[in-house]
């Protein structure tokens, strides 16, 4: 009996040991990874980014305090294979309207001061890339990004950009994050690499010219297990607060923008139309499969908005407790849970 | 200790899991001492926020490398203009605690402690309390509290599962669910409590059954016919958007069948207006697009998912 529960701490422990393990850092490896270079030969090395759970919350906080403006900061973190490992980000004081935000020599200097600080207090790990905010158009990257980011990728590589956007991170109750590397100059990637994004039509061309000149790296999210603990108590005392807002509420004026801009890609979709002919794009490259994908999106969100809205409801304002209403709340969820489901699975193609 | 309780302290998550990195990073990188690090926060009146914070650099364990944490707050204030040092935190409550305390007071007037007990992950708060001529620490209540950004994120995380493959249904309303689930618990408490009382198995406590009676009597939440109608409204405008998903949705079939349809029929060399098409793909019984019942019957026109 013992001797098991101890075999089972033991476990426990060592396996604690294997998650937390990514927080240590050797300096010597790290040099030796940043002399050997690989990501130089293959322009597709780096495949996946490991954002840690402080890193996360700072740089989507930053981007909330921003908008409706563009900011930055940036990240710092290790290599690991072609994983690139951010623990830790900060702001620059720089802030940006639309797709035009840019470093100066005044956020350099900046930039020196922190990691100097930084590494007096156990954070060795050098810059890794940089983070911005897209507000409310999407995770990708515009012309003026793809300029900054292939710059720092042939002075100070290895270099990664993320995009955050703040507003779809609230209206689609997720973290909306993008992590993305250029290719170098002249090269053409075997496949299109363009990230389908549901841009607004406001953006589509900028979007259009660059889109295959980077490619996107998958992003996850890791958390040591002291930060598992704190969450957990974090989560037994917030969870309040889940129940008492209403997301159809604060997202309304960004619903209002979704609109608009549907109605823009339908116009664009319209005209092309006109134009039908022999030289048919593909299927689900056509501007009215984008604002199918759109308009879906702001039905799903609405959807799961109304969806708690009538749970509260008949939790706390349960009237009468007859049956028959009981069955008719009931229903009524049930009907919308249907709708996203098939709105979300819907094939775009027929 | 009146003056204390007066403290409407509340913390925010980022401050929170910074203090856990802190830890964790100490543990693997550098020596495992207790880990000390500074609050921010903003402050109006006696109400206090505390939401980022950043470490600290102590030389023997007592004193505060100022050099250092002025070049930090410098920096910090370029970011964040509104943010003031209003505290600092540590893992427990150690020998030299008043000692740094005190070195604080340049910073901020009254500093305030947090510690936060990595071995039981609890959090205390305690606020500074003038005497004659000493400081004491004294321990205040707190409240986390989130904004709408932060509660995404701390989810996202909590979850640690970023993948786009799992349904959106379950992704909208896992935390919804498991906030309900933890009513459900607390409700049960209570309930378990009444029936107790009933079976004469504990002892009746009088003020527990007033705040048990407090609650019962805010249910029904609102009655109001006004709430109803908004609810109706808010009902409504989402469905909207749901027939406008849908129409554009049979608006993209529609012209995929075209499409589809003036490959099949090349005979027809002059191109027939889009209008002719419809139409004749309405004689003959051609749209029957399987998702979307209610507006199976009515033939979208030309741009008709533009209503909007």
């Amino acid at each position: 009996m013992d001797s098991s529960v101890a075999m089972k701490t033991f476990e426990l422990e060592n396996d604690v040991e294997e998650i937390d393990q990514i927080y240590s850092y050797d300096d010597n490896a790290q040099r030796e990874i940043n002399n050997k270079r690989p990501w130089r030969q293959d322009p597709h090395y780096f495949k996946r980014v490991k954002i840690s759970s402080v890193a996360l919350i700072k740089m989507v906080l930053h981007a909330r305090s921003g908008v409706p403006y563009e900011v930055m900061g940036l990240m710092q973190g290790k290599i690991e294979g072609d994983t690139m490992i951010i623990m830790d980000a900060f702001a620059l004081p720089v802030q940006g309207t639309e797709t035009r935000v840019n470093a100066s020599n005044e956020a350099n200097e900046f930039m020196v001061n922190w990691l100097n600080g930084s590494k007096s207090v156990n954070k060795p790990e050098n810059a890794l890339g940089w983070y911005h905010s897209h507000p409310g158009y999407g995770c990708w990257l515009s012309g003026i990004d793809v300029t900054t980011q292939s710059t720092n990728q042939t002075f100070q590589d290895p270099w990664v950009a993320v995009v955050i956007d703040p507003n779809r991170t609230i209206s689609a109750g997720r973290v909306d994050i993008g992590a993305f590397r250029t290719y170098p100059e002249g090269y053409k990637p075997p496949t299109s690499t363009a990230v389908d994004q549901n841009i607004p039509q406001s953006k589509i061309e900028d979007f259009g010219v660059h889109a295959n000149a980077y490619y996107q790296l998958e992003v996850s999210i890791f958390k040591s297990t002291l930060d598992k603990k704190v969450l957990d108590l974090l989560w037994s005392k917030y969870w309040v607060n889940t129940l008492a807002q209403s997301n159809l509420v604060t997202n309304r004026a960004y619903l209002t923008d979704q609109i608009t801009d549907l109605q823009a890609k339908l116009k664009a979709a319209e005209m092309g139309l006109y134009g039908r002919g022999a030289a048919e794009k593909p299927e689900d490259d056509s501007g009215l499969a984008k604002a199918v994908r759109s308009s879906n999106r702001i039905a799903v969100e609405g959807q799961l908005g109304l969806i708690s809205q009538m749970a509260k409801d008949a939790l706390f304002n349960w009237k009468g407790c007859t049956d028959h209403d009981h069955n008719n709340d009931h229903n009524k969820i049930s009907t919308c849970a249907n709708n996203v489901s098939q709105l979300s699975t819907e094939p775009m193609q027929m | 200790m009146s003056s204390a309780n007066q403290v409407q302290l509340s913390i925010h998550p980022l401050p929170v899991l910074n203090i856990s990195d802190h830890c964790t990073r100490s543990k693997w990188i550098g020596s495992a001492e207790v880990s000390i690090g500074a609050l921010l926060g903003v402050q109006s009146g006696r109400n206090v926020q505390i939401v980022n914070s950043f470490e600290l650099r102590v030389a023997g364990g007592v004193e505060l490398d100022n050099e250092y944490l002025n070049t930090r707050l410098e920096l910090f204030k370029q970011v964040f203009p509104e943010f003031e040092l209003i505290g600092w935190y540590t893992q427990r409550t150690i020998a030299n605690t008043t000692q740094i305390h005190k070195q604080l007071l340049k910073y901020t007037e009254s500093p305030l402690l947090l510690v936060v007990d990595t071995q039981s992950t609890n959090i205390h708060a305690y606020v500074s309390v003038f005497d004659v001529d000493d400081i004491k620490l004294v321990e205040s209540d707190y409240s986390i509290q989130t904004t709408d950004i932060e509660r995404v994120t701390v989810d996202d995380i909590h979850k640690s599962n970023h993948s786009s493959h799992s349904s959106a249904l379950k992704n909208g309303l896992n935390t919804q669910v498991n906030a309900i689930k933890l009513l459900d618990e607390r409700v049960d408490v209570i309930r378990g409590y009444l029936t107790k009382l009933v079976h004469g198995q504990t002892r009746r406590d009088d003020e527990i059954l007033g705040m048990i009676y407090n609650i019962s009597t805010q249910l029904p939440a609102t009655t109001s016919a006004q709430f109803e109608r908004e609810l109706d409204t808010e009902a409504n405008d989402t469905q909207l958007t749901t027939l406008l998903a849908a129409l554009t949705s049979s608006t993209h079939s529609l012209n995929n069948l075209i499409n589809k349809h003036s490959i099949t029929t090349t005979s027809s060399q002059s191109p027939q207006s889009l209008q002719d098409q419809i139409n004749s793909g309405i004689k003959k019984g051609l749209f029957q697009h399987p998702s979307q019942q209610p507006i199976k019957s009515r033939i979208p026109k030309k741009g008709a998912g533009r209503r909007t």
